[in-house]
């Protein structure tokens, strides 16, 4: 048997309004922005009423409606514009943060940004309202360029090769801007969460 | 060709290994690093646990949202949804 879904939009902001708010601060961490997206979301989907079909549920619906109006919060700003050629000319003062020649190798941990044991008590935090409160100020420190691309495959788990061709950039560039975002992501963790 | 790969190089190839992209020789090169480092082996646990951290999370946002939206926001798009559905 076919369960068919409805659609009961009078009880959207009831039974949605303060779990999408939720989701969308994780991905952009100002109240704000996060609110008026939310608004959108529901007003829009209001007037694509006929793009809805019975076989989706109305939360999954929604929840695609908002992951496109959160991509296209991204894309407005353009930030993946010339990534190439970013990634290319912050290269040096980037790496040169996080790693140094010694005797034995081209590029060791600095000691300042060497990864260390995190406590368990804390690392057994990490689920916690708290703890993504800290995550959000490190989001922050993530440069807007590498963000959008950390989010996709942290955040929303979408496959590598969808994110590339979506946002026009290569496979290389893509790892690269991944292996920046969570360099910055894992020390500013360090720094806060940890406190070592 | 070394066996042997940077801290840098190390670092950029655990994001591959997480997506199961590595290679026969990489996977090597990569394993043999991290086996002498310790400090590339928590890089990479300790990214395995952000990333778990986020998907837990995520799943009882639903049920525990941190974040309320204002109720005068609330109190707008309800009023929104009522005109169009009374339209």
């Amino acid at each position: 048997m076919v369960v068919l879904n409805v659609l009961d939009p009078k009880n959207w902001i009831d039974k949605y309004s303060d779990y999408f708010v939720s989701l969308t601060m994780l991905k952009i961490s100002n109240k704000e922005i996060a609110q008026d997206i939310v608004q959108d979301t529901f007003l829009s989907a209001l007037t694509n009423i006929s793009s809805f079909r019975e076989e989706a549920s109305e939360k999954t619906w929604l929840l695609t409606i908002l992951n496109n109006k959160i991509i296209d919060y991204y894309r407005k700003k353009d930030v993946l514009k010339n990534a190439a050629k970013y990634l290319n000319e912050t290269a040096d003062s980037f790496y040169t943060n996080f790693f140094k020649k010694n005797n034995y190798s081209e590029a060791h941990w600095t000691t300042e940004k060497m990864p260390i044991n995190w406590m368990p008590e804390q690392e057994a935090k990490m689920n916690s309202v708290e703890f993504f409160s800290v995550f959000s100020v490190c989001l922050k420190k993530i440069p807007e360029k590498l963000k959008a691309i950390f989010i996709a495959k942290y955040i929303d788990e979408i496959d590598p090769k969808e994110i590339c061709k979506e946002n026009e950039i290569s496979s290389s560039n893509y790892w690269t801007m991944i292996h920046r975002s969570k360099l910055i992501m894992r020390e500013c963790l360090d720094k806060n969460w940890f406190n070592t | 060709m070394s066996f042997f790969i940077n801290c840098k190089e190390a670092t950029h190839l655990s994001s591959l290994k997480e997506a199961r992209q590595l290679n026969f020789k990489q996977k090597f090169k990569y394993y043999v690093h991290v086996n002498l480092c310790p400090p590339c082996k928590r890089f990479e646990k300790q990214l395995q646990k952000i990333r778990t951290s986020i998907l837990e999370f995520k799943n009882k946002l639903e049920e525990n949202p941190p974040h309320r939206m204002s109720e005068s926001k609330k109190d707008n798009i309800q009023n929104s949804i009522n005109n169009h559905l009374n339209k």
